[in-house]
């Protein structure tokens, strides 16, 4: 029996660099662990000088122009099945043994020809942005070892396990923190160091993980794989890191996931004849559309300019903050109509309008208002239109029901002349006379975030009718009307 | 009569209120506000910063409390009356006591039972009544109303506030309604939280606080407008223009309010005294008892000097404390606690007599005013200096048994400062953790001080200026700074009262288990003429203790009292700046100088224990006192006149006794006058007090004859004082312990050693740090050994000592008694008898194993390791499976370095070699520590090492002083500000450097002033702790 072992290294860098191909080039690092207890877990080799476990500032005292990035979840994912269709292009039995690493159950393969394919299944990889690490041996630990000692030119095959096995470094054995120390500071450094002593002598000292630990050391610890199941569905999905508004970076992330899905259907079912887009946007609605297409493919390109024709007419009116794109797996032979037949067009249609809309009156300047939670009478956000008119609470009835107020819109403004710092006469196109102050003034102000402002609100009779006042830098206006 | 504040409460409210009460108090003031009631919630915090401030201003404090209640609901309450106070102070007590720190809520039932003497307001929206009202009760405010009412019958006022809201006009007809139909009088207050208009930014901020929102989403929970500040009687008069009784009120109200804090009602306790004898008597009989022991005789001088002390303690009434005080000493005593006075109490020969002090003053020649004086106002100062930890709190636990409910622990105010000041308001106005963090990361380790200004250090850590809420963070962080933010316990002061406590200031619990704190702080006590004790813990007593119990237990006992103060090679020892682990003199700056200076004598060693003080350095009296002790520069004086006084030390002036006595000879200042000068120099919250008192001693000097010139020169030397200058007793008192430490390291370096290892935390240096110079002087520092260790350093022989077992991180206690006890029943057969006699747990077994603790019995620590590693196997398939082998022999001896990161991970020290020694051959260009001194002045060279200290003192203009510690000793760095700057994170973040830059010699002292700065990366090289300030 011979097991391959695929894997990625640095994988949590190189995931999300295959995402933000602007960092490549640039002293970059992978943050693990939260706030303070975060520690460099992987970096670039531009930022040669940073080494993992360094914390945020030192390893910013080292480089000050690194750029810190916490890894992506989606990015991972998405190279994780990557990794692992790139494992069943293999053979069928696959097992995603860890983040950035899959183990192949080569029973039946042909090695001689492996070895002629594993370079191409290596350039392809790296094609993807993704550096593969090629390990092969006689069990699955011996072929992740191998693979730990691969290069991203060459594969490692293991013929003498013996001699592989003995110069390897204990840290390979991955010990629990406790074994680790004891192991080191008993000066056992190699498997062969631990080999040396008797198994049982190792087993009476550190139990049942010693003898584990022994085994794995002296490559006698087999452990069956547990593949992956095939995938029911060919999915690509990712949060963007930060919303998108261009084209471009969409573009990107989609060519990504066309190549990856192109790969994956391609291994299963041969193409896709459909693909449904999904654009999660910052308003929490999402745009999604099929496109069916006239034949099943498994070509990257072809998918991705499908795509890419509908995109470069598609306005939406809110940024994109996630993407999903699902493939259908369709034999290459069959035929559908309707290439350019839209599934959502209403759903397209509204959003175009809002995105004309918004081209007219600013992008800040549509959406269903909402009162904002401020004193700032008035005060309004835009709130995405909702689907349907959610029912409105019934209100507290206020303690002391005054008359209602007709507010005018925009207030009147008028001329108003002061006794005693109180109004006392006023004219506007609306209303003039003698005025009667009927409460004391309202006063409200705010200066946090825009120019500061402050208004004087008065409650008023001038004739026979109720009015409020509204004093503000600007002069003085009718705001209301009481009824 | 005008309108006064009645309801207002400071940023002693703690996150509910925005100003000082200083601040308020001054407006008030500036708007002719006659009184204010400053009604803090659930506390009396404020009271004497408000009676303070008022007495300078002008204006009357009222004091009062905004009461929590059980159902949440605030009921604020003014004192009436002394009865009231004590009442008030009660009630709170109670509250507090019976919750946790920061808690606490009165029950109606003990409100009626605390109400005489009290005056009720309805309150504002918090208040029983608005509060029923607000949530559609009408009949709950009427209840509410009857409640107060029932609690406070004719002592209830409907408080109206008008702050400009909508409908606040429909809730006011109602409570006016209630206040007819119940006949309540109206009353108007303006319910104020800020001082200015302005600062209502504060309060917004301290509410976003206080509910953990940000101000983006606090909404409508942030007040309206900014009407709740100080207003004018004029401005209250035409808001209330239609209801002029409100305001009336207001004074009518303030009239009946009498009591104020100089009928505070303290009175310290009365001593207990033989039949027959009066408190007076029976101190002069102790005393004079005392005093034949000090003095042996008593001559002339020593009785007349007794007599003008006990003359004056009598007449000021003060004897009573001495009594308490000698009483607590007593008990040190009685205990085997070292104890000493130290501050101006040393200049007491009352003091000395009775065994408080251990300086005689008349010998020093010591000026008795500064300590006592009958013009003087306040209580004298007597701090105890007491061995740290244990022994002091049994001391403080024997004050709390002594004086059940009469006494309890100073308050320390801890006020907005540094980065937590910037971090909070970030985070009130949302910026993000990262960036918050990254300044925090900047500016960590030591808060140093800063000479790049706060918009460039906000621009380092990625705050913009351009950001649009830089202008709001800057504003925000500068109006908060220096406000309260919350009440911490003082390091040691205890307040003594004769009666309850609790009658005097309320009380709550501490933090500390079994700890009691009053609100106020020590400034605040001594205004109020409250007595304190100060009980301070110090390392050094701690390790001067154990040294002389080691001395006494190995047969070669050390009289403290009797060591000789005039040792050469003690003094030889200082003059080398050997001073690690030295009471005092062991900083790299005392280091700096010690070979300059050259002390000779105990008082030498006064004036270089004084000299590195801020005071001293910024009055720019080192160098002059430097110069003119080594003859290099003549000694002169600025007057003739002062030449008495400044003799001893060489014309310069140094300690706060000799500018008060300038100040009484030169300027005709009386004793009273000059006290009230050094109270102006010790209250730093005053600068308007120091500049009135400046003005006086300026003119008082003209008027004397004294030059312009000298007249400069003495306002600059008290300008620096301002700054922190020890009194001359104080530094004597210290340079006592300072001179003990010295001796014991001279002369029982052994026991020294381990005294200093088993006093730790304590001190400059870190125990690795402690051990290498242990070493240094040739004592053999041996390793912790299951077999031979005990809990703490042991002294094994004149030249060796061995680490003690607690040394040992992740040991329990438990474990350690374990393994002492079971080593005393009999000794350990072999590492299996070990393990099962003291039961320690795998872990433990580990960490004696890497340290070498088991190599007594297992040979080697590998093969401890290895013999002890089934330990852990207690539910394993292969636990009790024996396998005799002799696999043990496969095992490699532990090379020397991984000996020593075995030894830091176990203990943060080894005791064999520094590491530094066995990488160097990987860094053959840096120097070492101890080859400095074959280098020319001003060659470039590189040293490198474990930071052991990264010092900014602010008195440096930002200049930053590292020590590298190697194989052969410490070398010191000086850092430039620019420098600094640029490699802030390299300098700050890593444990070890490399620095290349130019020797600096002077005089013997040897700096490298460095040029560029690295890390040193290296895994070999253990971490160490650095002793990081400024």
């Amino acid at each position: 029996m011979m097991f391959a072992v695929l894997q990625i290294p640095d994988f949590s860098l190189h995931s999300l660099l295959r995402f933000n191909p602007a960092l490549r080039g640039e002293p970059v690092a992978v943050l693990e662990g939260e706030g303070r207890r975060a520690r460099i877990a992987h970096r670039s080799i531009e930022a040669a000088r940073i080494t993992p476990g360094m914390t945020a500032a030192q390893a910013l005292a080292e480089c000050a122009a690194l750029q810190l990035l916490c890894p992506s979840l989606a990015g991972e994912r998405e190279a994780g099945a990557l990794l692992l269709t790139a494992g069943w292009s293999l053979a069928p039995r696959v097992e995603a043994t860890a983040s950035g690493c899959v183990t192949v159950d080569l029973t039946g393969v042909d090695l001689q020809h492996l070895r002629q394919r594993i370079p191409a299944l290596r350039a392809g990889m790296l094609a993807e942005g993704l550096p593969l690490e090629v390990g092969v041996g006689p069990t699955p630990l011996i072929a992740w070892y191998a693979a730990q000692q691969a290069g991203p030119e060459s594969e490692r095959w293991v013929d003498d396990s013996r001699a592989f096995l003995k110069p390897l470094p204990i840290e390979w054995l991955d010990p629990m923190e406790g074994e680790r120390q004891l192991l080191q500071d008993l000066g056992l450094r190699t498997f062969g160091a631990i080999t040396a002593f008797p198994r049982a002598a190792f087993a009476s000292r550190l139990g049942v993980r010693g003898d584990e630990l022994w085994a794995k050391a002296a490559g006698e610890y087999v452990r069956p794989i547990q593949p992956a199941p095939h995938p029911v569905r060919h999915r690509a999905e990712m949060d963007l890191e930060e919303p998108v508004e261009t084209l471009e970076p969409l573009l990107f992330v989609l060519r990504r996931f066309c190549e990856r899905l192109a790969f994956e259907v391609g291994q299963f079912g041969g193409g896709t004849s459909r693909l449904t887009l999904t654009l999660r946007l910052d308003n929490e609605k999402e745009w999604t559309r099929d496109f069916d297409l006239p034949e099943a493919t498994a070509r990257a390109e072809l998918l991705f300019s499908v795509l890419e024709n509908h995109l470069a007419s598609l306005h939406t009116d809110s940024p994109i903050i996630g993407v999903e794109l699902e493939a259908f797996p369709a034999r290459r032979s069959r035929v559908q109509e309707g290439l350019f037949d839209t599934g959502l067009r209403d759903a397209a249609m509204f959003y175009a309008t809002l995105g004309r809309l918004a081209a007219v009156a600013g992008s800040g300047n549509v959406g269903t208002p909402r009162r904002s939670n401020s004193h700032r009478p008035d005060s309004f956000c835009l709130v995405p239109p909702s689907a349907t008119v959610p029912e409105q609470p019934a209100r507290a009835a206020p303690p002391a029901a005054g008359p209602m107020l007709r507010r005018l819109r925009p207030p009147q403004a008028a001329t108003v002349e002061l006794t005693d710092a109180r109004p006392s006469f006023l004219i506007s196109p609306l209303v003039q006379g003698e005025v009667t102050v009927l409460r004391r003034p309202v006063w409200i102000s705010g200066d946090w975030w825009a120019a500061a402002w402050a208004r004087e609100e008065w409650d008023v009779r001038i004739g026979l009718s109720l009015y409020r006042l509204l004093h503000e830098p600007e002069g003085w206006f009718i705001e209301g009307i009481y009824d | 009569m005008a309108y006064v504040e009645l309801h207002a409460r400071s940023a002693f409210s703690f996150l509910r209120g925005a100003s000082s009460p200083e601040e308020l108090v001054s407006a008030c003031a500036d708007s002719q506000v006659a009184a204010v009631a400053l009604c803090e919630r659930n506390g009396v915090y404020s009271a004497v910063r408000a009676h303070m401030a008022g007495k300078e201003m002008g204006v009357r404090a009222i004091v009062g409390s905004e009461v929590v209640m059980e159902d949440d609901s605030v009921v604020p309450v003014l004192v009436e009356n002394q009865t009231g106070y004590r009442n008030l102070c009660r009630l709170l007590t109670r509250a507090k006591l019976r919750s946790a720190k920061g808690e606490g809520a009165s029950t109606w039932e003990e409100l009626e039972s605390h109400a005489e003497g009290l005056v009720a307001l309805t309150g504002d929206e918090e208040g029983p009544v608005r509060r029923a009202w607000r949530r559609g009760d009408p009949a709950g405010a009427e209840e509410a109303v009857r409640k107060l009412l029932r609690i406070f019958p004719g002592r209830v006022h409907m408080e109206l506030q008008r702050h400009r809201l909508r409908n606040e006009d429909i809730e006011e007809a109602v409570l006016i309604g209630l206040a007819r139909r119940f006949g309540l009088p109206l009353l108007a207050t303006n319910g104020v939280v800020y001082h200015v208009k302005e600062n209502r930014r504060v309060a917004d901020a301290f509410t976003c606080l206080r509910e953990g929102r940000t101000l983006d989403t606090a909404g409508r929970l942030l007040e309206s407008n900014a009407e709740r500040c100080i207003k004018s009687p004029s401005q209250m008069e035409a808001l209330f223009a239609d209801l002029p009784e409100a305001i009336h009120a207001t004074s009518h109200l303030a009239e009946r309010l009498t009591f104020g804090l100089q009928e505070l009602g303290y009175r310290f306790p009365d001593f207990p005294v033989p039949p027959g004898e009066s408190v007076d008597s029976h101190l002069r009989n102790l005393t004079y008892l005392g005093a034949r022991e000090r003095y042996s005789l008593i001559g002339a001088e020593v009785r007349r000097q007794l007599d003008r002390e006990l003359a004056v303690i009598g007449r000021l009434g003060f004897a009573g404390y001495f009594l308490a005080v000698w009483d607590i000493c007593c008990f040190c005593r009685e205990q085997g606690i070292l104890v000493q006075g130290r501050g101006s109490a040393a200049n007491s020969a009352v003091c000395y007599s009775l065994g408080i002090t251990a300086v005689d003053p008349i010998g020093q020649k010591l000026l008795f005013e500064r300590f006592l004086s009958e013009e003087r106002t306040g209580w004298p100062d007597i701090d105890l200096d007491l061995p740290s930890r244990e022994r002091r709190e049994s001391v403080i636990q024997e004050v709390y048994r002594r004086y059940p409910g009469r006494a309890a622990m100073t308050a320390n105010v801890i006020t907005y400062s540094g980065r937590n000041t910037l971090r909070e308001m970030g985070k009130v106005l949302g910026f993000s953790e990262d960036v918050l963090d990254r300044y925090t990361s900047l500016y960590s380790g030591g808060d140093y001080p800063e000479t790049v200004d706060f918009i460039e250090q906000l621009k380092l850590a990625g705050i913009s200026k351009a950001h649009p809420r830089t202008a709001h963070l800057i504003d925000l962080v500068r109006r908060v700074r220096s406000l309260p933010r919350h009440l911490g316990q003082h390091s040691g002061g205890m307040v003594l009262c004769a009666g309850r406590l609790d009658d005097v200031v309320p009380l709550e619990n501490a933090t500390m288990e079994n700890r009691t704190v009053i609100e106020w702080d020590k400034t605040d006590c001594e205004e109020m003429g409250i007595v304190k004790v100060d009980l301070l813990g110090l390392g050094m007593m701690k390790a001067v203790e154990e040294t002389l119990t080691l001395c006494r237990q190995r047969g070669r006992p050390v009289d403290l009292a009797c060591m000789p103060k005039d040792d050469a090679s003690t003094y030889d020892m200082l003059c080398r700046a050997d001073s690690i682990g030295l009471f005092q003199v062991e900083s790299r700056a005392q280091m700096a100088t010690l070979p300059r200076f050259r002390p000779r004598t105990f008082y030498d060693l006064a004036l270089q224990v004084a000299i590195i003080r801020p005071g001293p350095i910024q009055g720019d009296a080192i160098h002059p006192l430097i110069e003119r002790r080594t003859q290099r520069q003549p000694v002169t004086y600025w007057d003739p006149r002062l030449e008495p006084i400044l003799e001893r030390t060489y014309g310069v002036v140094l300690f706060q006794e000799q500018l008060l006595r300038i100040a009484m000879e030169l300027a005709n200042f009386s004793a009273g006058e000059a006290d009230e000068l050094r109270r102006s120099i010790d209250f730093k919250r005053n600068q308007e007090r120091m500049k009135k008192m400046q003005e006086k001693l300026r003119g008082r000097l003209l008027e004397n004859r004294t030059s312009t010139d000298a007249t400069d020169r003495i306002l600059k030397a008290l300008g620096s004082f301002a700054l922190y200058s020890f009194p001359e007793s104080h530094a004597l008192s210290f340079a006592l312990i300072a001179y003990a430490s010295a001796y014991l390291k001279m002369h029982r370096a052994v026991e020294f050693y381990a005294a200093l290892l088993n006093a730790q935390p304590m001190g400059f240096y870190a125990p690795a740090t402690l051990v290498q110079d242990a070493r240094r002087h040739g004592i053999n520092v041996r390793p912790i050994c299951v077999e031979k260790s005990q809990g703490g350093a042991s002294v094994e022989s004149d030249t060796a000592f061995r680490i003690g077992l607690r040394s040992l991180a992740g040991l329990r206690a438990t474990s350690v008694d374990a393994i002492l006890r079971a080593r005393a029943e009999r000794p350990f057969e072999s590492l299996g008898d070990f393990v099962q006699r003291t039961n320690v747990n795998p872990r433990e077994c580990h960490a004696l194993a890497s340290s070498g603790a088991l190599n007594a019995l297992a040979g080697s620590r590998r093969q401890a390791l290895w013999e002890t590693a089934a330990a852990d196997l207690a539910c394993d398939l292969f636990a009790g499976v024996k396998f005799s082998d002799t696999s043990a022999e496969l095992l490699t001896p532990m090379p020397v370095l991984e000996r020593i990161k075995a030894d830091f991970a176990a203990m943060s020290l080894t005791t064999g070699d520094h590491p530094m020694k066995y990488i160097r051959p990987r860094f053959p260009d840096l120097w070492r520590a101890d080859e400095l001194v074959l280098g020319k002045d001003g060659a470039r060279i590189r040293i490198g090492g474990s930071v052991i200290c990264r010092q900014r003192p602010s008195t440096a203009k930002g200049v930053v002083f590292l020590s590298l510690e190697d194989e052969s000793g410490v070398a010191n760095a000086i850092v430039s500000s620019t420098l600094f700057e640029r490699e802030r994170l390299v300098i700050t973040q890593n444990p070890a450097l490399i620095i290349e830059g130019r020797i600096q010699q002077r005089q013997g002292v040897i700096h490298v002033k460095a040029e560029t700065v690295r890390a040193l990366r290296c895994d070999d090289l253990p971490e160490q702790a650095s002793h990081d300030f400024h």
